[in-house]
């Protein structure tokens, strides 16, 4: 019995090892645009970056070709006044995740090509510093402060 | 033990020690109730969150314009309740967050305060034009108004509710940033200042939180 259970974690083991790719680091999930009156050209985006792994992962970059540039910013409220940091790099440490949500820490998407509307997909490609990229889809929405339910649908 | 304690060269220390206990609890009690002897229009005051109460502030004549290029100055904000917002149209994140809220918050309090106005004040004449703010405040709702103008106009205003805005990454010629108040002010329909709602913003809180307002200012009435 125990040696059937050694050969089942072993073997467990040696398939893992073999079938690790680089996407099973981090988990990207809820990952949305917010739609915004046609006149803005700076958006945001928001999503969840779970760690998997036992070390520090850092998100280095976010690109997408449907805008000319996305920066990661951290929007804070201090003495009443609102303000944003912009973030060079994010780190999410092991085994821990960090959530981009209104209010809080955001991707700005620069200079759309098109207008978005709710219901429009587009693709983002997060890059990590060991050179691991995941490209997910976004699903532009409308916002909706009153129910945050809403917007944890999984699009990883 | 007890022998000892009734002898008298116990007795006196202890009495004195009793006494300090008697007279610091007297004192107490009399400072409790002096505190309770307070108005109860401060009380009451105290306990409504953001009520500039009493000497709310006047608003006194400013030129702004609104979204579609008409002078919008102190004669707009009479006999009106009014929220308002400071912000720019390229923010991606705090003012839609807080435009979002205010339409919530406005669908559900517009019928029992047919007396409400919700105004955006752009503090980024640079960029905002009249055009571009009737297309950002009627995207939130077509109620909204959208006020700017040049920066000494914009001035008339913010100087009088003193919130301060700066350009944050100056260098940047485009996609610049603005640092902003973050709260949304209240004006009664006597034109003052009466109240302040900090962030982060919730249409529930606003809601309750502008009930208590309004229903202490027309109590003062």
């Amino acid at each position: 019995m125990h040696k059937i259970k050694l050969i089942l974690s072993l073997s467990f083991l040696f398939f893992s090892l073999l079938f690790a790719d680089e996407n099973t680091n981090v988990n990207i999930s809820n990952v949305w645009i917010s739609e915004a009156p046609p006149t803005v050209s700076v958006l945001a985006a928001y999503a969840t970056i779970e760690n998997l792994s036992d070390q520090t992962q850092t998100l280095t970059s976010v690109t997408s070709s449907s805008f000319s540039k996305i920066e990661l910013h951290l929007s804070k409220v201090v003495d009443e006044m609102a303000t944003m940091e912009k973030q060079e790099t994010l780190m999410i440490p092991a085994k821990d995740s960090i959530e981009f949500t209104p209010g809080a820490y955001h991707l700005m998407l620069f200079d759309p090509k098109i207008s978005l509307k709710a219901g429009d997909k587009i693709n983002l490609i997060f890059t990590f510093a060991d050179n691991t990229s995941h490209n997910i889809e976004a699903l532009v929405e409308k916002r909706n402060n009153d129910n945050h339910e809403h917007h944890h649908h999984n699009s990883h | 033990m007890l022998k000892e304690l009734s002898n008298s060269k116990f007795l006196i220390p202890a009495m004195a020690i009793l006494a300090m206990f008697a007279a610091s609890a007297g004192f107490y009690i009399s400072l409790k109730q002096s505190q309770n002897q307070t108005p109860p229009s401060i009380e009451l005051t105290a306990a409504i969150e953001g009520l500039f109460w009493p000497n709310p502030k006047k608003i006194l004549e400013f030129n702004t314009l609104d979204q579609t290029g008409t002078p919008f100055g102190l004669e707009q904000i009479k006999d009106k309740w009014s929220f308002v917002f400071f912000g720019y149209t390229q923010c991606p994140d705090i003012c839609p967050i807080t435009m979002s809220v205010m339409n919530e918050s406005y669908n559900q309090l517009a019928n029992e305060n047919s007396n409400l106005q919700i105004i955006f004040v752009s503090v980024d004449p640079e960029r905002d034009t009249s055009e571009i703010l009737e297309q950002y405040v009627s995207y939130f709702n077509d109620a909204f108004i959208g006020l700017g103008g040049n920066a000494e106009m914009i001035n008339s205003l913010t100087k009088q509710i003193g919130v301060a805005y700066f350009l944050n990454n100056e260098e940047q010629k485009e996609g610049y940033l603005v640092d902003h108040s973050a709260s949304i002010f209240i004006f009664d329909p006597k034109a003052r200042l009466v109240g302040k709602l900090s962030a982060p913003h919730e249409s529930k809180k606003i809601i309750e939180q502008f009930t208590k307002i309004k229903e202490f200012i027309n109590a003062q009435n």
